[in-house]
């Protein structure tokens, strides 16, 4: 199966430049069930259904739109999570998945509502186990009631011969807050896409991403953030690293609506790069149809900086040792955000492999 | 009730006059090979340019519009004339010019231009040049600078070495039919070593209503050369579509500099298809200087193959929309060479309805190590009518760079006006300061006449509070 016009570029560019969008050979058989149990830990004061609804999302871009039916067509593990009004959860939820000989192929849709002033925590991982090659494909979507804030940790670490094929979508209301932080630390091939909409007055959202880039893993990013609420605010920051022969390529969209007035955006993008035979793609798009706004964005990619690691290596640190300290360093504002010392963990050790191995 | 800053429309009047002076010779309407085929035969070309036209016919006939950027499909290929030859011969004398040509040139201020502050003037209307002429100095030392036709017949080899090499007729629709009817334009000869002191400058006119100009500019700076080139283009107002599909090549030899500078203010009914490409050899540098304010539709993205080591470019452009303009520029920068350089600096204004979009890539190959980009792009709307989008791209196939991009947009910020109010500047004073800093990278590198005739152009009428 062929999936094609994947992570469109919002507003297309030059075709020579290969980044108006992607797509993916999908050798998969995708007609069978996913057999592990998911579990959901911390959820007594949630309610949780076995199935995602399918109500339409207002100003989903195409692409994700098509992405959705994809998934909603061939799910194999569907949720709904509520969190009630004006509950705060004082514990993050955890729902882990596990792909492995028996159920290489996860295909998974989430609703995760957040009533009226609640407040909540969900981190969701992947994770790959045994010899199969496997392959994920999953849509998630966040709603934020008004006053609502969830924060949504996508944590993807999947086996080097994977296939992660992702989307997320969250719509915050007024004064609602649906946050969003991605790590993609494994896989093959990972198209990963998320599109926040700022609907309400006041809304909010940081759109964060963590990736590691290493042997011939190739990753296409695509993150838009929609900017409609007046002075709602708004940020997308990605960092990554990439090392061995990887590829990545990151459309990241700005996008201020008319009538957004008053409000703010900024995305940040900012690559080490570990070899000199890695390709870095970058499209950070901005667009803007309302006057009264303040848009920015920045892009550094280089090396991790000589006269740093010159300082680490005259303390005692190998070359490798300076540069996974840079790299960790480069991380680390993402990484205290994830609620958990154990993941927090097992993405410092990936890190480890990635510039020991593969540089 | 607050009021907004309000920037005047672009004073156009003295573009605006049209000329009663009928075309001595014009094809049909429209593309066929018979059309081509003419073209060439009345210029009395070579086989291999007649060669080239019909191949870039074909490739034109097989190519689909581009499915990106601003929307083309009000463009009707079988409505445009595609030559014009105006009821006058190449000279090198104003006087000799038809009168109602020669005022037109006159109200643009070329011939007073040229006495004052240029080495030589080129000037086409409609599709042919009318008038050249170069500094007898510069010819000493051997500069050349002629019509395109004319080094077509007088410098062949040159011209065949490099005319439609870097562009390439396959590489857009657009570029294609550049290939197809190009007619007129300049070609620049700058000897090793030579340094034109004063710029040259080509003025293009397009006068006959529905139709279009395809000049071809071809510029090659020998070893160690310096120019400034300058070109300038306007077109009166129709009620019909004009199409403006020009090409320019620029080779820049090794130590060799090449400015060139554009200032256009075509008429909103113009359609702006050009395409631009230089090549820069070890230790030169391009360095586009561009001002796009006119034109219904732009699509105009110089680019820069840096191809020598040390090689550098430098892109600094301002664009203003109004209502009914779609203005899609930027610049492209290939870095292919170690220790290779570029920034590019992009201003755009949008109003009244006005649409601007910056687009730029940057390109980067795995031997252009130890090679540096900086890309700032920085947008001011007027209004919440208008829209104003940035759409860069960045593809870096080595870890030895030192890539940056910075994108801003917003309004004038209140802070700023309220700094310069508390230094003694009143509020008017204050926006127009801000405004005019806001461009001023690009008049700064202009010489004093044509930066004073681009602040005209953008006729800043400042009224009001911010708000």
């Amino acid at each position: 199966m062929k999936l094609t016009n994947l992570n469109e570029l919002q507003m297309p560019s030059w075709h020579w430049l290969n980044i108006n969008d992607t797509e993916l050979n999908l050798t998969a058989d995708i007609g069978v069930a996913y057999l592990n149990k998911a579990e959901c830990r911390n959820s007594s004061e949630i309610k949780l259904q076995p199935q995602a609804d399918g109500e339409p999302i207002e100003a989903l871009p195409a692409d994700m739109q098509r992405m959705r039916e994809f998934i909603a067509a061939h799910q194999n593990y569907s949720l709904t999570i509520t969190i009630p009004q004006h509950v705060r959860l004082e514990q993050p939820v955890f729902l882990d998945f596990i792909l492995d000989d028996m159920s290489p192929v996860l295909i998974d849709q989430l609703h995760i509502r957040a009533e009226k002033g609640s407040q909540a925590d969900i981190v969701v991982t992947y994770r790959a186990a045994g010899n199969a090659v496997c392959f994920h494909g999953g849509f998630a979507y966040l709603e934020a009631a008004p006053d609502a804030r969830v924060r949504l940790f996508k944590i993807q670490m999947l086996g080097s011969n994977d296939i992660h094929l992702d989307t997320t979508a969250v719509t915050a209301a007024e004064g609602g807050r649906g946050d969003v932080l991605t790590c993609e630390l494994g896989g093959a091939q990972v198209i990963s896409s998320c599109n926040i909409a700022l609907a309400g007055a006041a809304s909010s959202s940081n759109l964060d991403s963590l990736y590691l880039g290493s042997g011939r893993r190739r990753l296409d990013l695509n993150y838009r953030l929609e900017v409609r609420g007046t002075s709602s605010d708004g940020e997308i920051v990605v960092k990554g690293a990439l090392s061995g022969s990887a590829k990545k390529t990151l459309k990241s969209t700005l996008d201020f609506i008319s009538g957004a007035s008053g409000a703010r955006g900024r995305e940040v993008e900012t690559v080490l790069t570990l070899s000199d035979r890695v390709i870095n793609l970058s499209a950070p798009l901005l667009l803007c149809g309302e006057d009264n706004v303040e848009g920015e964005h920045a892009t550094t990619t280089g090396r991790p900086d000589e006269a740093k690691l010159y300082y680490l290596m005259s303390r005692g640190f190998s070359e490798k040792e300076a540069k996974r300290l840079l790299v960790e360093a480069s991380f680390t504002p993402l990484l205290n955000k994830i609620p958990s010392d154990s993941l927090r963990g097992d993405i410092l050790t990936k890190i480890q492999e990635v510039v020991h191995d593969e540089q | 009730m607050r009021k907004k800053t309000q920037i005047g429309e672009i004073e156009r009047s003295i573009y605006d006059i049209k000329d009663s002076s009928h075309a001595s010779y014009q094809v049909a309407k429209g593309l066929t090979e018979e059309i081509v085929r003419e073209i060439s035969a009345g210029k009395h070309e070579p086989a291999w340019m007649l060669d080239l036209r019909l191949k870039s016919l074909e490739i034109f006939k097989n190519m689909d519009l581009p499915s990106w950027g601003p929307s083309l499909a009000e463009l009707d290929m079988d409505q445009i004339v595609t030559y014009v030859k105006p009821e006058a011969r190449m000279t090198d004398d104003w006087q000799e010019l038809p009168e109602d040509i020669r005022n037109t040139f006159d109200r643009l201020g070329i011939p007073k231009a040229e006495q004052k502050s240029l080495s030589g003037v080129g000037a086409q209307y409609d599709s042919e040049v009318v008038y050249h002429s170069m500094q007898a100095e510069l010819e000493a030392q051997g500069v050349i600078y002629t019509d395109m036709e004319t080094a077509l017949r007088d410098y062949e080899d040159i011209v065949k070495a490099h005319f439609m090499k870097l562009l390439l007729p396959r590489e857009h629709k657009f570029m294609a039919l550049h290939g197809a009817v190009w007619s007129g334009g300049s070609f620049v000869y700058v000897p090793a070593g030579v340094e034109v002191a004063m710029p040259l400058q080509s003025y293009f006119r397009l006068n006959a209503p529905g139709a279009g100009q395809f000049e071809h500019t071809l510029i090659i700076c020998e070893k160690g050369s310096r120019l400034h080139f300058i070109e300038g283009c306007s077109a009166p107002r129709y009620n019909v579509l004009n199409l403006h599909a020009g090409g320019v090549e620029l080779y820049v030899g090794e130590d060799a500099v090449l400015r060139y500078s554009t200032i256009e203010n075509w008429s909103k009914n113009m359609l702006n298809l050009n395409s631009k490409r230089a090549s820069v050899e070890k230790n030169g540098a391009i360095e586009w200087i561009s001002g796009t304010f006119g034109s219904h539709i732009t699509m105009l993205y110089p680019s820069s193959v840096l191809k020598g080591e040390y090689a550098r470019s430098e892109y600094i452009g301002v664009s203003f929309a109004s209502a009914g303009q779609f203005l899609d520029t930027g610049a492209k920068v290939i870095h292919a060479a170690p220790h290779t350089s570029s920034t590019m600096s992009s201003k755009s204004i949008s109003k009244d309805g006005g649409n601007t979009t910056t687009r730029t890539s940057v390109t980067v190959h795995p031997k252009a190590k130890k090679s540096k980009s900086s890309v700032i792009c920085e947008a001011l709307m007027m209004d919440r009518s208008s829209r104003s989008d940035t759409i860069p791209a960045m593809d870096i196939r080595n870890d030895e760079v030192d890539i940056g991009h910075e994108a801003k947009i917003g309004r004038i910020s209140e802070e700023s006006i309220f700094y310069l109010m508390s230094r003694g500047l009143s509020e008017e004073e204050a926006k127009a300061l801000i405004v005019r800093g806001f461009v001023e990278p690009v008049t700064k590198e202009l010489p004093l006449e044509y930066a004073v005739e681009m602040n005209r152009l953008i006729g800043l009428e400042l009224e009001g509070t911010i708000g």
